[in-house]
């Protein structure tokens, strides 16, 4: 293309939305800085991303998953009170995925806040869902103008990596726990800061949408009955007996858990679920993946082609829950052993 | 390919020799109509090329021109560049009765050219080569940053949008103004 210019404003704004359709959702965002009238276009466009991840992880990563496309992220300079109401002398932007490109952007003279409202704004989110992640390795002071940037409902994230999180990680997990639990219907969080337990304010009796609890090292049939969330996922380190798990089958049978639509426990293989004590005294239809792949949703999925075994349970209302189980799998190089209660 | 008939002077389309063996049943002979650009040369096309253009299709479908009067009456397409138009042309035959592919690399690298031909496709309603076009209009900026797009394209800044604004109604302003003064001077 030769370096001559081309004034795209003079052709008829049909053909404007029809090349601007045609662009990559980089240069979208781009073209959206040039001016206000841009940032108008390219909003009338109502172009569709998967979601919007904010992450405070030493700086400020701002990621848009597209839903066929490469993701975008936008990496911010971050000061350790993680003042939000500056500007970043430089933006990296990169285009995710296997050979990843990255490009320098200047900030366009518009702070973190401003960058992460422009942002937001663009796309139309697929998912209606910000996702939130924070590392208790990397604290920012500022939660509180943080939580007033974000949605009603947000998904939470509380990552460590630290398996023997220290005391200052600690508090700050806490802190960031309870500054976002009233926005976060989502949570997924490493137990390791909060020794282990989901004994943490507020947690119990919450409606949860989706649960993902990894290090769980103590946890009571109590706690699953009293757990109101529609999917969970729990990572345990420890033996959840089988005896528990056929009273708690017995007790959903009768009513208890109405919301649960996923279960999926995950154990150290030493420990896997005995089928036979599961499902004693329950009436159920041992069944076959291939006639669980003609029903919908979960069942058509590949994952479950990897289950060793699958048993078709009712609640006495009638409704139709599917037991997996397997007995041993090798993840992230641990042996462990799955659970999977799906509630048709 | 097409014709070009240099004003009126170029030679005929050359006409098929030998007929086609296996012909099943007589094919209905291809008509042909002629349009010319700014420059006047005029280009002898077939009405199978010219589908391809929603304006001129919806033109000469219910016309039934013979070859004589298609050839007293080509269509005049004044604001359209002599070379633009060629192109158009050549891309319509090239592509007459073919599924068009998803990409078309034979589009012109001249920003200026694109520009131009991208205005004549689209008063000549042909969808696919303006999908083409604005493809190729996007690939302008593939990897450029902010500051680039807005030299490329020529994007105003936001203070000269506001003064373009302003001058507009100034403008409206004023004109609306004489407008009421010339209704009072007729009134009197």
């Amino acid at each position: 293309m030769s370096n001559s210019k081309f004034p795209l404003l003079n052709l008829p704004s049909e053909v404007i939305d029809r090349a601007l359709k045609s662009m990559d959702r980089l240069e979208l965002i781009a073209y959206s800085f040039a001016s206000k009238n841009a940032t108008k276009q390219v909003k009338s466009l109502n172009v569709l991303i998967q979601c919007f991840v904010t992450e405070f992880a030493g700086s400020l990563i701002l990621t848009l998953h597209t839903v066929s496309a490469r993701a975008i992220q936008f990496r911010f300079d971050l000061d350790q009170d993680g003042n939000l109401n500056r500007t970043s002398e430089n933006v990296e932007v990169s285009l995710l995925g296997v050979a990843e490109e990255t490009f320098k952007w200047t900030n366009q003279g518009k702070t973190l806040i401003e960058w992460f409202h422009h942002l937001n704004q663009l796309f139309k989110h697929s998912a209606r869902m910000s996702i939130v992640r924070f590392h208790t390795n990397q604290p920012v002071a500022n939660l509180g103008d943080i939580r007033s940037l974000l949605p009603k409902r947000i998904c939470l994230y509380i990552s460590t990596y630290n398996p023997e999180a220290d005391d200052n990680e600690k508090k700050y997990a806490q802190r960031v726990y309870e500054e976002f639990l009233p926005n976060a219907t989502y949570l997924y969080i490493n137990l390791n800061p909060f020794n282990n337990t989901i004994y943490l304010k507020d947690f119990r009796f919450r409606n949860w949408d989706f649960l993902d609890i990894t290090q769980l090292n103590h946890f009571r049939l109590e706690d699953l009955l009293e757990l109101n969330a529609k999917q969970s996922i729990f990572r345990l380190s420890f033996n959840f007996s089988s005896v528990n798990l056929n009273r708690f089958m017995k007790l959903w049978r009768k009513g208890s858990n109405p919301r649960l639509a996923v279960l999926w426990m995950k154990y150290p293989s030493r420990t896997a679920p005995d089928v036979n004590v599961v499902l004693k005294g329950i009436p159920y239809h041992r069944t076959t993946v291939d006639e669980l792949k003609k029903m919908h949703g979960y069942y058509s999925e590949s994952w479950i082609d990897s289950f060793d075994d699958c048993f078709k349970i009712h609640r006495n209302d009638g409704t139709l829950a599917v037991i997996f189980l397997k007995l041993f799998a090798r993840v992230g190089g641990l042996d462990e052993a799955q659970l999977i209660m799906l509630v048709a | 390919m097409s014709s070009t008939e240099q004003g009126t002077s170029s030679a005929a389309p050359a006409e098929p020799t030998t007929a086609p063996e296996s012909a099943a049943a007589p094919e209905v002979p291809e008509s042909f109509y002629y349009v010319h650009g700014k420059d006047k040369v005029v280009h002898k096309v077939s009405a199978g090329a010219l589908q391809h253009s929603a304006l001129i299709h919806g033109m000469i479908s219910n016309l039934g021109y013979t070859e004589e009067q298609a050839k007293a009456n080509p269509f005049p397409f004044e604001n359209i560049d002599g070379d633009i138009l060629q192109m158009v042309v050549d891309w319509c035959n090239q592509h007459k009765g073919k599924p068009t592919p998803p990409e078309d690399t034979n589009l012109p690298k001249q920003k200026e050219k694109l520009f131009d031909l991208v205005l004549a496709v689209n008063y000549l309603e042909i969808k696919e080569l303006l999908t083409y076009c604005c493809k190729q209009v996007a690939m302008m900026v593939k990897g450029k940053s902010p500051e680039e797009i807005r030299e490329i394209w020529m994007i105003p800044t936001d203070a000269e949008d506001e003064a373009a604004e302003k001058e507009a109604k100034k403008r409206a302003g004023k004109e609306a103004a004489g407008e009421t003064a010339a209704a009072a001077g007729d009134a009197k």
